[in-house]
């Protein structure tokens, strides 16, 4: 009876842990070298997974580059530069927007004309 | 997790072990579940390891018995086709080593009370043997206890009652 008493829920425990902690101290060295290996293999695996993650980003990313370099030059529309051309086109807005502007500038074209003229 | 790897290891061997009752075997079974705790969990905040570390084991140690019944399964009819099996040997005490240590040495290192305590552990039905062991080794609490057993909360105290009060007969009757 008084056994029974002595292994309490409590007592059982604390037995089966100094048991199964004394068996664990006790592995041989050829098993803790195995568990060695295998912690570093798995978390090698973790930073090889790492690294190929960034895999699809990068190659997006290069895509991409790739489609804005050979597109970009085909679909933009040409710019031209020259003044003349570029003062043409307002002129023309600009009398498209206000026909009696074209008066005026028939009016200046004409004074231009006549100044070297008149010197 | 390197830390949290190496602190949990030798404990994952053992229980494996318990199941198994072969250590290549259990050290394959850890190896397995450090890969998949690595590989789905590790951005997981690190107090869920434990238990999610163990309900990896468990379902690797559950695989590996599924795998064993489908191989003795096998062996059984290669026996038995062969005309060698009249009697085949299926009953798992019979293929059950002596002992759960692989290494003599370690049996003699032992002490008694050490080696009836493990071995009346061993002994234990499976789920209770894991639920004793998470909830008094591990100290993991009911809850986490349930994650890792993938079951309910009730059910870890049922196993785990159980498996103290069979502990307590067994060491009595060593007594």
């Amino acid at each position: 009876m008084s056994s029974n008493r002595e292994l309490n829920p409590d007592k059982i425990e604390a037995l089966a842990r100094r048991a199964l902690q004394e068996d664990i101290e006790n592995f041989d060295s050829s098993t803790l070298s195995r568990l060695n290996q295998a912690r570093h293999f798995a978390l090698n695996q973790k930073q090889r997974r790492s690294y190929w993650q960034w895999l699809p980003v990068a190659a997006t990313g290069t895509c991409a580059a790739l489609a804005i370099a050979i597109f970009l030059p085909i679909t933009q529309p040409e710019t031209s530069n020259s003044f003349a051309e570029v003062v043409g086109s307002s002129a023309a807005f600009v009398v498209m927007e206000d026909p009696e502007l074209l008066e005026d500038l028939d009016m200046m074209l004409w004074l231009l004309d006549e100044e070297p003229h008149a010197s | 997790m390197h830390n949290f790897l190496r602190e949990i290891e030798r404990r994952a061997v053992r229980m494996a072990e318990f199941s198994t009752r072969n250590r290549d075997d259990a050290l394959e079974i850890v190896q397995e579940t450090m890969l998949g705790l690595v590989k789905s969990y590790s951005n997981r905040p690190e107090g869920e390891w434990k238990p999610l570390f163990y309900r990896i084991l468990n379902s690797r140690i559950n695989d590996w018995h599924r795998r064993q019944k489908v191989r003795n399964r096998v062996m059984t009819i290669v026996h038995w086709a062969k005309g060698e099996g009249d009697e085949p040997a299926d009953n798992p005490l019979e293929q059950a080593p002596a002992s759960y240590h692989s290494n003599p040495d370690e049996v003699l290192q032992l002490s008694f009370k050490t080696e009836t305590m493990i071995t009346a552990i061993g002994q234990l039905p499976k789920r209770q043997q894991q639920a004793f062991i998470l909830r008094a080794w591990e100290g993991l609490s009911v809850a986490e206890t349930a994650v890792s057993m993938s079951c309910s909360q009730g059910s870890v105290k049922t196993h785990y009652s159980r498996a103290v009060h069979t502990l307590r007969v067994k060491l009595e009757d060593e007594r």
